[in-house]
C-alpha cells in the first residue's frame, strides 16, 4: 500500500486550485450524461488521455486509472449488447472511461491536504444540522494517524492466533481485534481530554496548519508493509 | 521555560472509587505537594485509577479531589491546564499524524496566537532533542522517541505538574534511562506510577498501594524496603 | 458527539481500512473465503449504533475521496466514485446506519443470532444492494431488472457474511456489555 496516489510534478494542472478541479469534474459528470454522440465522446476521451502528458505524467498512469475497472466494464459491455445496439454499449463504456480518467487525474495531481481542505469547506454548511466541520477534519486526521497503529494491532492479533492454529479463522481474528480497538478508543479519548479536549466546533487557525502537515504524513509509508500475510 | 508560578497542591478528602460492584479505592485522605512523588503497587492495586482521579479523568464515587483549590468534578478543564498526563503507551496519546501537528494539538483550544503556539512547539522540540523529527509522521518514530513526543505533548502545555503512568514499562533499558533523565530534569512537579524502583531512588516521597489503600507513605528508602517485603 | 464517540468513530474507520489488508479469511464450517472489509460496514453499525456507525463509514469514504488507497486491493481516489460499482461504496454509511438502528431499537433481541443476522442482512443486503443496483443501472445505462439479475449472484455470499458479522457482533457486545451502553433501549 503506497500512502497516497499523488504524484508530484510541476505542471499547471498540479498548480490549479483543488476546488476548481473538483468543480470541473462535477460539471463534466453532469454534462456528459447528456452526450451520446460517439465522436464527441471519443474526442473527450482523447482529451482526457492527453491531459496526463500535459501534467507531465506518463501514459501508464492513465492506464492505471481504468485498469481496475476492466472486468466490470467488459461485463457491462456484454450486458449492453444484449439490451440494445452496439453504439449504446460503446457510449456507456466511453462515458465511464472519461469520468474515471478525469477523476483519476485530479487524484494524482492534487495533494491530499488540498483535497482535505476542500472537503472541510464543503462540509461547513452541514453545521446547520449540528455537524462540525473542524471536528470532522480532526476525526479524519485521527484516522490517518491511527491506520498504522491499527495495522500493527491487526498484525499482533494475527500472530497470536496463528500460534494457536487459528490464523485464518474469521472469528478468532476479528473478535479480539474489535475488542482491542474499543479498548484503545477508551485510552485515546482519555488522552485527548487530558490534552485539552476536542478542537472547537468552529474553525480555528490550527485547522489550517493541520491540513498542511497531513500532506507530509501521508507522503510517507503508512506502515501497511508490515501487513503482508505470512 | 516559564512554568506556573507556584507548585501544585493536591488534596484527597475521603476519596473512594467504585466501578460497578467493585471497590477500587477505599477512602483515601492525602495531601501532596512534594516535587517528586512516586507510587508503587502490584497490578490492580488501584494506581492507575488514583492517577486519573488527580486530573479529573475519573471523578470519585465518594469524597472530593482538590487541586490548588479547584475541585476536579467541577473544574476539570482548569485542573487539566495545571496537570498534564503522560500515559503508559505513547501510541494511544499521539493523536495527529505528524510530530509538529501533534504537539500543536495540545494548544489548539487555548487562546494563544499561532506564533506563540509555533514558538512553544519549537522550544519543546529543541529541549527534547526532537527538532529533526518535526515533520516526520509519528508512526515512524522509535518507541523511545514516541515516549519523548508524548512527554513533549505534556510539556508544551506548560503545566505545573506532570503525571506519568508507568512511563518506562514499554521501553528498553537505554530508552528507560533516557526518559528517567528527562523526568529528573523537569522543573515541574512529578507524580509517577512505576515498577522501575531505581527511578524512584532520588524522589521526595513514595507511596505504596495495595488493594485500594495506601499502605506505606514515606521516604523512598523506607517505602521501597516496605514494598519489597510486601511483595516477597 | 463527545470525545469518546469521536475517537470510536475514527478508530472504527481505521479498523475498516485495516481489514482491506487482511489476508483472505474463511468462515469456519462453511469454509468460504471472504474479503474482510465488507464486514467492517455491518460491524460499525452493530457495535457503534446508527449515527456513529454511519459517520465512521463516511470517514472511510472521505479518505477514499482525498486519494488514499484505503479500499480492498489498495484502491482509492476519486475515480472509484465514478465507476459503475460506486453505489456499493456509497451504500456503506447507509447500510451501517440501518444495521445500527435495528441493533439500537431491538437491543434486547440482538443477542440472538437469528435477529442479529437479520439486522445485518437488512443493512448489508436490503440497503446496500438497492443503492448499488440503482447506481449500476444509471451509470451503466442498463435496465434495472437486468442490473438486479446481475447482482443476485452475490446475495448468497453476502448472506453468509452477514451471519458471520452477526455472530461477531454478538460476541463483541457480550464482552463490552454495559461499557458501550448495550442492553438499554438506546445506545
Amino acid at each position: 500500500m503506497t500512502a497516497s496516489f499523488y504524484i508530484h510534478k510541476e505542471s499547471w494542472l498540479h498548480r490549479l486550485a483543488a476546488g476548481r478541479k473538483l468543480f470541473c469534474l462535477a460539471v463534466l459528470g453532469t454534462g456528459i450524461s447528456f452526450v451520446s454522440d460517439l465522436w464527441l465522446l471519443a474526442g473527450a476521451l482523447s482529451l482526457c488521455v492527453c491531459l496526463f502528458p500535459a501534467a507531465q505524467l506518463r501514459l501508464v498512469v492513465a492506464y492505471n486509472q481504468v485498469r481496475p475497472l476492466f472486468w466490470i466494464m467488459a461485463a457491462l459491455f456484454v450486458a449492453k449488447l444484449f439490451t440494445g445496439p452496439l453504439s449504446d454499449a460503446f457510449v456507456v463504456i466511453l462515458r465511464l472511461c472519461i469520468l474515471v480518467l478525469a477523476a483519476g487525474l485530479i487524484t494524482v495531481t492534487t495533494k491530499t491536504s488540498a483535497l482535505l481542505t476542500v472537503l472541510e469547506r464543503v462540509l461547513t454548511p452541514l453545521s446547520v444540522f449540528g455537524f462540525s466541520a473542524p471536528r470532522m477534519a480532526f476525526a479524519l486526521s485521527l484516522v490517518i494517524r491511527f491506520i498504522p497503529v491499527v495495522g500493527q494491532i491487526s498484525q499482533e492479533v494475527r500472530e497470536a492466533q496463528q500460534a494457536r492454529g487459528l490464523g485464518t479463522n474469521i472469528f478468532a481474528l476479528i473478535i479480539p481485534f474489535v475488542l482491542r480497538i474499543v479498548k484503545m478508543a477508551e485510552q485515546v479519548s482519555q488522552a485527548i481530554d487530558a490534552r485539552g479536549g476536542l478542537p472547537d466546533a468552529k474553525p480555528s487557525p490550527a485547522v489550517m496548519r493541520r491540513s498542511q502537515a497531513v500532506r507530509r504524513s501521508v507522503s510517507a509509508p503508512m506502515g501497511a508493509e508490515t501487513d503482508q500475510p505470512h | 521555560m516559564n512554568v506556573m508560578p507556584f507548585k501544585t497542591i493536591i488534596e484527597f478528602n475521603a476519596v473512594g472509587y467504585q466501578s460497578g460492584e467493585h471497590e477500587i479505592l477505599k477512602e483515601l485522605n492525602l495531601f501532596m505537594s512534594e516535587p517528586r512523588i512516586g507510587i508503587v503497587g502490584s497490578n490492580g492495586s488501584g494506581k492507575s485509577t488514583f492517577l486519573r482521579l488527580i486530573n479529573g479523568l475519573l471523578v470519585p464515587t465518594t469524597g472530593e479531589v482538590w487541586v490548588d483549590g479547584l475541585e476536579t468534578r467541577r473544574c476539570a478543564k482548569q485542573v487539566r491546564d495545571r496537570i498534564s498526563f503522560v500515559f503508559q503507551n505513547p501510541d494511544n496519546q499521539i493523536v495527529l499524524p505528524t510530530v509538529e501537528e501533534d504537539l500543536a494539538f495540545g494548544l489548539s483550544r487555548s487562546d494563544l496566537s499561532a506564533e506563540i503556539i509555533a514558538k512553544r512547539v519549537d522550544d519543546v522540540l529543541e529541549r527534547l532533542d526532537l527538532a529533526h523529527k518535526r515533520h516526520e509522521p509519528c508512526h515512524v518514530l522509535s518507541g523511545g522517541q514516541k515516549q519523548l513526543l508524548a512527554i513533549a505533548g505534556a510539556l508544551v502545555r506548560r503545566p505545573a505538574t506532570i503525571i506519568f503512568d508507568e512511563p518506562t514499562t514499554l521501553l528498553d533499558l537505554r530508552n528507560a534511562r533516557r526518559i528517567a533523565d528527562v523526568i529528573y530534569s523537569l522543573e515541574q512537579n512529578v507524580i509517577t506510577v512505576t515498577h522501575d524502583l531505581t527511578l524512584l531512588e532520588g524522589f521526595d516521597r513514595v507511596m505504596v498501594m495495595n488493594d485500594g489503600e495506601v499502605v506505606a507513605d514515606d521516604t523512598p528508602k523506607a517505602a521501597l524496603s516496605y514494598y519489597r517485603r510486601l511483595m516477597s | 458527539m463527545n470525545t469518546r464517540d469521536t475517537v470510536l468513530v475514527a478508530l472504527f474507520a481505521a479498523f475498516t481500512v485495516a481489514l482491506a489488508f487482511f489476508p483472505p479469511i474463511t468462515i469456519p464450517l462453511v469454509g468460504v473465503p471472504i474479503t474482510a472489509q465488507s464486514l467492517g460496514v455491518m460491524l460499525a453499525g452493530a457495535v457503534l449504533g446508527a449515527n456513529r456507525g454511519a459517520l465512521s463509514m463516511g470517514l472511510v469514504l472521505a479518505l477514499v475521496a482525498v486519494g488514499l488507497p484505503v479500499l480492498a486491493g489498495g484502491r482509492g481516489g476519486l475515480g472509484v466514485f465514478m465507476g459503475p460499482t460506486a453505489g456499493y461504496l456509497v451504500g456503506w454509511p447507509l447500510a451501517a446506519y440501518a444495521t445500527g438502528l435495528l441493533f439500537e431499537r431491538f437491543s434486547g433481541k440482538a443477542n440472538y443470532l437469528v435477529f442479529s443476522s437479520l439486522f445485518c442482512i437488512v443493512g448489508g443486503i436490503f440497503v446496500m444492494h438497492p443503492v448499488g443496483v440503482l447506481w449500476l443501472s444509471i451509470s451503466g445505462g442498463i435496465p434495472l431488472d437486468k442490473a438486479v439479475l446481475g447482482t443476485l449472484v452475490f446475495v448468497p455470499g453476502d448472506v453468509l457474511k452477514a451471519v458471520a458479522a452477526a455472530y461477531i457482533a454478538i460476541q463483541v457486545r457480550k464482552a463490552l456489555g454495559a461499557t458501550m451502553g448495550y442492553g438499554a433501549n438506546r445506545i
